[in-house]
C-alpha cells in the first residue's frame, strides 16, 4: 500500500535520477505521477537555436518553463550552452506573442489592403481555402507555393512534402535552409552521391588542426567553440587557423590568422591542391583506389534573372551542373597555374599564412578538420568551394577517419534533419531522392500509397525564384512557415515585397510572434513553439533529437503540423488532381487531401495511448492518433536499407539523440569508412557508396569573380552575417530582455579609417546605399568585429534595420543559394 | 539595364527553353516593368520596427551604451550566467591572453571584490574536476554577456524558478 | 493557510573527497536523506516544512567544500493532512499536463 507520502517521495526522486541518468534505487520504485501545480518537472529537449543541437533540460511548473540548464548528459554539449542557449526558457514568453489567427479586413471581409483583425481558425481556415482553391481551378498546383524551414520539427517537414507534392501537386515547396545550405547540399551531392557529412563532432577531440573556411565558430557554433578551444588549449601541438574576409571573435584562438579578399578563397583552395601535387604529398593509394575526377563547367553565371546582362554573357548559365570526366594528369595541370604567388597576389594574403595553411592539409602527420558555414555556401560559387574543399582532403585521403574530417556545419537546428533529410526542396522527396528521376517518384508515391504519376516530374521555384515569381504574379497562393523570408531574402524592396503585396497574391504566415514577415501577409497564423509541442530536429552531425510537449501553447495558437494537417480536410482529391489521374484509379476519388495524406492507415496507425505516460500532445488529441509517430514511420522507410537508416521512434524519446545510419540499434559515427560504417564492404578500406562507382569526385572548377565588386560609385564591399547574442532574425533573441540589452541593435561595422575618409565618427546615423535600396544604420568603429579597409559588416538580426534592402540576389547557378556576403554599397552621413 | 534589341528576345527565349528540357517550371524572362503593390501604411505590427512601414526607413536608434555600474544583477534561475555589470572594451580574451581571470579566479576575486567564476566551470568534458579552470571555459563572453542601457522594445512575461520559489515563500 | 509538507530532490555534483561530508550533512539535517550516489554525484530527497528549509538545505550543501553544484529538480507541497492518504494502484496511468 502506498500513501501519498511514499507516492511523492518517490516521484522526487525518480524525476532526478531521470534527470541525472542514474538508475532509480529499488526502495524508491517509480511510479506514475500526477503533476501538482507546485510540481517541478525536468525533461530533455534539444536547443531551439543553431545547427550544432545542444542537449538542454526544461524545467516546466504549472503549464510553464522555469529554468532550462545544459544537460550533462548530452554528448554534443555535456553541459555547457552559449548565451542564447542560457535563455531559452524565455523564448516563448515575449508579451506579443501571436494568439488568434490575424485577416486583414476591411467592411467585415478579407482586403488586401485593410488592418490585421482577428478571427477564428475556422474563417481563417475557410478564406486561405477559397483562395487556395481560387488559384488551383485558374492554374492548378503550379500557383501554389509554400516557404518552409529547417526549423520545422522532421514529421513538420514530412507532413508539408507530403501536402504540397502529393496534396496541392505542387513543387513549389522550399525552405530557407536554401538560404545557408544549399551549396552544402550540392557539394556533398556532386563529390559524394549521397548528403551529409561523413565525420561527427568526436573529430574535434581527435584533430591535430582545425580550419576555419570563413565560418566564425566563436559566435556562430559557440559550443563546438568550446571544443576547439578545449583541444587547442589542451595540446601544444594543435594549430587553429582561421579565414575570413575580416577579423573577428575566432581569431582570437588563431595560430594562422588569414584575411583574404572576398571570393579568393577558391583560388586558396586550388593553391593548396596544387601544393599537395607539386610536394609530391598526394595519398596515391587512396587516389587509385576510391577516386575519380571530373572538369566542371566554367563560367556559370550567377542565378540572376534570365534576361540579366550578366547572365546572358555567361557562357554556361544554361548548364551550371556540366561536366566532363577526367584524369589525375589533367587535375594536376588544370590547378598547376594556382602557386603561392598566384594567390597570393590575388587574395592579398601573405605567403608564409598560405603555406603554413597548405601545409596542414599536405603533411600526411596532421589529422586535419575543415570547418565551414555561410562563408562557403552563401556564395556565387558555393558548391564549387564545398567541392573544392573536399578535393584537399581527397587528395591526401585525410577523410572519414577520427580528426580527418571535412565538415560542413549546419546553420539552423535542423536544416539536416527536415529540409534535407526530408527533402522539403523544390527538386527533392525523402532520402536524398529527387522528383525528376521516374523511379524515385514511383517509390514515393508507393510509400505514399498514393496513384502512379501523382507526383509532378519538374523542380519547382526554389525560394529565390518564389519571391521573383510572386512578383511577376505566377504564384498566387503562399504559405511561409517558421521562417521569416521578407527579413531573410536578398533584394528586398525590388524582389521581396513587391511579390507579398501584388493584388493578385494570397500570402498566409505562420509564426509565433509579429515579424516583418507577417506584417507583409494577408493572413497571419498563430504558432506553437518548441517544447509547445511534441518535435524532433536533426542536428550538423547527423544525431537526430526528440522532445516532448511539455506546456501548452498559448490562446488559440496551434503546432504547423496541426495546421498543415487540418487544413489539407479542406481539400478533396477532385479538386487537386488532374481528372484523367483520377479516372485511372477511381478508389482515391471524392477524398480528402486529409485522407489520403494522414489516414492512409500508415501515418493514422498508432494511438494517442501511446505517447509517453506524463506528457501531453495536443496533436494526438485532436486527431485521435498519434501522428508524429506514424509520420515518422512512414517517413523512415525512405531511408532504411538505403544508408540513411533512421532507429525505432521511441528510441529516440529515450536516448540523447542518435546519429544515423542507425543498423541494427548501433549509430555510425563515420560514414564510407570500413569498420565504422556497416554499409562499407569489408575489404575495401573506404566506400562512397553514394555513387555508383563507389568512388569519391575530385572536381577541377576555376576561380571566378563576384557577381558584384566595388568599383567608383559603389566603393566598399557588404558582408552580411550574425552576433552571438542574435539568433538569424532575432525573432525570438530581440524579445529576450538580457540578449536585447546586449545587442540591441545592428550597427555598420567599418575600418576606422575609412570611416574617417567618409568624415564618420563612432556612433554617427548613415545611409548604407547599394544599386538596389538602402538602409539607415550607425557607425561601428570598434567592437568584436574589425573589418579591414573596403568593407563593412551588417549583421541581419534587426528588423529595424533591413539590410537585405541593399543584397544583390545572385546565387550559386547550381545550388540556387544567394551570396549574402559579398555586394558593392557605399556609406554616407544620413 | 539597358533593354535588348526586341528582335533578339524571340530567338533567346526559344533557345533557353530548349536548352531546358522538361526538368524546370518555366520562368518568364522579364519582370513586369512597374509591378502593382498593396501596401497599408496603418498598422505595423512588428514592435521591432518601432512603427515604420517596411518600405520606409527611420532615423535609428541612438548607439547604446554598456552598463559599467560593477553591481552584481540577479540572476532567474540557478544555471543561468550572469551578466558582466561592467564594461569590457579592449579586455584582451584571446589564446595569449586572459584578461578576466586576472580578477575572476578563486585565488584573486578577494583582491579585486569580483566574483569568482563557479566551481562548475573546474569540470572537464568528461566531468573530472581539475585545480585550474577547464580550457573548455576559456572563453567567457560566449555566456557572459554585458548589458546595455537600450530598453526592450517587446517585454517578456517570463517567471524563473527563483521568482516562483520566492513566491511560496511570501505565502 | 494550511499546514504543508515539502517534498524535494536535488542532485549534488561532487568531487569524491566530498562523499563524507555530504553524508554527514544529511544525517545530522532533519528530514534530508541520500537517495542515490554514483561517482560525483548524489541525489538528496528534502522534506520539511515550508521552501526555507528546502533552500536552507541546499545552501548548506553548496557551500561544503568539494561540492561543485546543487541542482534543484523536483519540489512539491502537499497538505500534512493528506500525506497518509492511500494511493489506488495504477491510478493516474498516462496524465495530461
Amino acid at each position: 500500500m502506498t500513501t501519498r507520502r511514499d507516492f511523492i517521495r518517490a516521484s522526487a526522486v525518480g524525476a532526478a535520477a531521470s534527470a541525472a541518468g542514474i538508475a532509480v534505487p529499488a526502495s524508491f520504485a517509480e511510479t506514475a505521477t500526477t503533476a501538482a501545480p507546485t510540481d517541478v518537472k525536468w525533461s530533455k529537449a534539444p536547443c531551439r537555436f543553431c545547427g550544432t543541437g545542444c542537449g538542454v533540460q526544461v524545467a516546466v511548473q504549472d503549464n510553464r518553463v522555469v529554468a532550462t540548464h545544459g544537460d550533462a548528459d548530452a554528448e554534443v554539449n555535456r553541459g555547457l550552452n552559449c548565451v542564447k542557449g542560457y535563455f531559452l526558457s524565455k523564448i516563448m514568453y515575449g508579451t506579443d506573442r501571436l494568439t488568434t489567427p490575424l485577416l486583414r479586413k476591411k467592411d467585415g471581409q478579407f482586403s488586401k489592403d485593410g488592418d490585421f483583425e482577428p478571427v477564428s481558425w475556422d474563417e481563417a481556415f475557410d478564406v486561405m481555402a477559397a483562395q487556395f482553391k481560387r488559384v488551383l481551378k485558374a492554374k492548378g498546383g503550379t500557383g501554389i507555393g509554400m516557404a518552409g524551414s529547417g526549423q520545422w520539427t522532421v514529421w513538420e517537414g514530412y507532413a508539408a512534402n507530403k501536402l504540397m507534392k502529393a496534396g496541392f501537386r505542387s513543387n513549389h515547396i522550399d525552405p530557407n535552409a536554401r538560404h545557408c545550405m544549399a551549396s552544402a547540399v550540392t557539394g556533398f551531392m556532386r563529390t559524394f552521391g549521397m548528403d551529409e557529412p561523413m565525420g561527427c563532432y568526436d573529430d574535434f577531440e581527435a584533430a591535430d588542426a582545425f580550419v576555419l573556411w570563413g565560418s566564425n565558430m566563436a559566435e556562430m557554433h559557440p559550443i563546438l567553440w568550446t571544443r576547439v578551444t578545449d583541444r587547442r588549449l589542451s595540446h601544444d601541438h594543435v594549430k587553429v587557423a582561421v579565414l575570413s574576409t575580416f577579423e573577428h571573435r575566432s581569431f582570437d584562438l588563431a595560430d594562422i590568422p588569414i584575411i583574404f579578399k572576398p571570393q579568393t578563397d577558391l583560388a586558396i583552395l586550388n593553391y593548396i591542391a596544387n601544393h599537395i601535387i607539386q610536394t609530391g604529398r598526394v595519398n596515391e593509394d587512396f587516389v587509385r583506389k576510391h577516386v575519380s575526377f571530373k572538369r566542371g563547367n566554367d563560367d556559370i553565371g550567377y542565378g540572376l534573372r534570365p534576361d540579366n546582362p550578366l547572365e546572358l554573357k555567361a557562357k554556361n548559365s544554361k548548364d551550371p551542373t556540366g561536366s566532363t570526366p577526367i584524369d589525375f594528369d589533367a587535375f594536376k595541370a588544370f590547378v598547376e597555374p594556382y602557386t603561392l604567388d598566384y594567390a597570393a597576389d590575388l587574395s592579398g594574403v601573405e605567403k608564409g599564412f598560405l603555406k603554413h595553411l597548405a601545409e596542414l592539409y599536405a603533411d600526411p602527420k596532421v589529422k586535419v578538420m575543415s570547418l565551414w558555414t555561410m562563408g562557403f555556401n552563401q556564395h556565387t560559387r558555393g558548391t564549387w568551394a564545398n567541392n573544392m574543399v573536399y578535393n584537399i582532403h581527397l587528395l591526401t585521403g585525410k577523410i572519414a577517419t577520427p580528426g580527418n574530417s571535412p565538415f560542413s556545419l549546419t546553420g539552423q537546428p535542423s536544416a539536416c534533419g527536415t529540409a534535407r533529410e526530408v527533402g522539403t526542396f523544390s527538386h527533392r522527396l525523402p532520402a536524398d531522392l529527387v522528383v525528376t528521376d521516374p523511379e524515385h517518384r514511383k517509390h514515393a508515391e508507393e510509400i505514399w500509397k498514393l496513384p502512379d504519376g501523382l507526383i509532378v516530374d519538374k523542380v519547382g521555384y526554389h525560394i529565390v525564384e518564389q519571391n521573383r515569381m510572386l512578383k511577376d504574379g505566377k504564384l498566387n497562393a503562399y504559405w511561409v512557415m517558421a521562417n521569416n523570408n521578407m527579413q531573410a531574402g536578398a533584394n528586398l524592396g525590388n524582389e521581396g515585397y513587391p511579390g507579398y503585396r501584388n493584388p493578385d497574391n494570397f500570402i498566409v504566415v505562420s509564426d509565433p510572434y509579429p515579424t516583418v514577415t507577417a506584417q507583409a501577409a494577408d493572413l497571419i497564423l498563430p504558432t506553437a513553439m518548441w517544447v509547445e509541442k511534441e518535435g524532433a530536429y536533426g542536428n550538423a552531425e547527423r544525431r537526430t533529437q526528440f522532445w516532448h510537449q511539455l506546456v501548452k501553447a498559448p490562446g488559440e495558437a496551434r503546432s504547423d503540423l496541426w495546421q498543415l494537417m487540418e487544413f489539407s480536410k479542406r481539400f478533396t482529391t477532385d479538386e487537386c488532381w488532374p481528372a484523367d489521374l483520377l479516372d485511372a484509379n477511381p478508389a482515391y476519388k471524392g477524398k480528402t487531401l486529409f485522407e489520403v495524406l494522414y489516414r492512409n492507415g500508415k501515418v493514422d496507425r498508432f494511438a494517442p495511448g501511446e505517447v509517453e505516460a506524463g506528457y501531453a500532445n495536443d496533436e494526438a488529441a485532436a486527431f485521435g492518433f498519434y501522428p508524429q509517430k506514424g509520420l515518422f514511420e512512414e517517413y523512415a522507410e525512405f531511408g532504411r536499407g538505403h544508408g540513411h537508416d533512421l532507429a525505432p521512434f521511441d528510441d529516440y524519446h529515450k536516448a540523447r539523440g542518435i546519429r544515423w545510419p542507425v543498423v541494427n540499434g548501433k549509430e555510425t559515427r563515420w560514414r564510407y569508412r570500413e569498420g565504422a560504417d556497416p554499409y562499407v564492404k569489408p575489404g575495401t578500406g573506404w566506400q562512397f557508396y553514394g555513387n555508383k562507382d563507389g568512388r569519391a569526385v575530385i572536381w577541377a572548377l576555376p576561380y571566378e569573380p563576384p557577381a558584384e565588386s566595388p568599383d567608383a560609385d559603389y566603393d566598399l564591399w557588404l558582408a552580411t552575417g550574425r552576433v552571438l547574442e542574435h539568433w538569424h532574425s532575432g525573432s525570438m533573441t530581440m524579445r529576450v530582455p538580457e540578449l536585447y540589452k546586449a545587442f540591441p541593435s545592428a550597427v555598420v561595422f567599418m575600418n576606422p579609417d575609412d570611416a574617417k575618409a567618409r568624415g564618420l565618427k563612432r556612433g554617427d546615423e548613415v545611409k548604407v546605399i547599394s544599386r538596389r535600396g538602402e538602409m539607415r544604420s550607425r557607425v561601428e568603429t570598434r567592437g568584436r568585429n574589425r573589418v579591414p579597409p573596403g568593407l563593412v559588416f551588417v549583421p541581419w538580426f534587426d528588423a529595424a534595420q533591413l539590410i537585405n534592402k541593399t543584397t544583390l540576389d545572385a546565387t550559386c547557378p547550381i545550388s540556387k543559394q544567394t551570396d549574402f556576403k559579398k555586394c558593392a554599397v557605399k556609406v554616407v552621413m544620413a | 539595364m539597358r533593354l535588348l534589341p526586341r528582335a533578339l528576345l524571340p530567338l533567346i527565349a526559344a533557345a533557353s527553353l530548349a536548352a531546358c528540357g522538361s526538368k524546370h517550371e518555366d520562368t518568364p524572362h522579364k519582370a513586369p516593368d512597374a509591378p502593382v503593390v498593396i501596401t497599408n501604411a496603418g498598422q505595423q505590427i512588428d514592435a521591432i520596427r518601432r512603427g515604420v512601414p517596411i518600405d520606409k526607413e527611420a532615423s535609428p536608434l541612438p548607439m547604446a551604451r554598456v552598463e559599467n555600474f560593477d553591481r552584481v544583477r540577479p540572476v532567474n534561475y540557478e544555471m543561468q550566467p550572469p551578466t558582466i555589470p561592467h564594461a569590457i572594451d579592449n579586455y584582451q580574451l584571446t589564446v595569449n591572453t586572459n584578461r578576466c581571470m586576472l580578477c575572476h579566479t578563486r585565488s584573486n576575486a578577494k583582491k579585486f571584490q569580483a566574483p569568482p567564476v563557479s566551481d562548475a566551470h573546474y569540470l572537464t568534458r568528461d566531468g573530472k574536476v581539475l585545480e585550474q579552470i577547464s580550457s573548455r571555459r576559456y572563453f567567457c563572453v560566449q555566456c557572459h554577456v554585458v548589458q546595455t542601457d537600450a530598453e526592450p522594445l517587446v517585454a517578456n512575461r517570463f517567471e524563473g524558478l527563483n521568482t516562483t520559489l520566492a513566491k511560496e515563500e511570501k505565502r | 493557510m494550511d499546514d504543508e509538507v515539502h517534498i524535494a530532490s536535488f542532485i549534488v555534483h561532487h568531487r569524491p573527497d566530498a562523499l563524507a561530508a555530504i553524508e554527514h550533512l544529511a544525517a545530522t539535517t532533519p528530514g534530508a536523506e541520500i537517495a542515490a550516489r554514483e561517482p560525483g554525484r548524489a541525489i538528496l530527497l528534502h522534506e520539511g516544512g515550508g521552501t526555507r528549509e528546502l533552500l536552507a538545505c541546499m545552501d548548506a550543501v553548496q557551500a561544503l567544500t568539494g561540492v561543485v553544484g546543487v541542482s534543484l529538480v523536483y519540489h512539491h507541497a502537499e497538505p500534512r493532512s493528506a500525506l497518509g492518504d492511500i494511493v489506488p494502484p495504477s491510478a493516474e496511468q498516462g496524465s495530461r499536463l
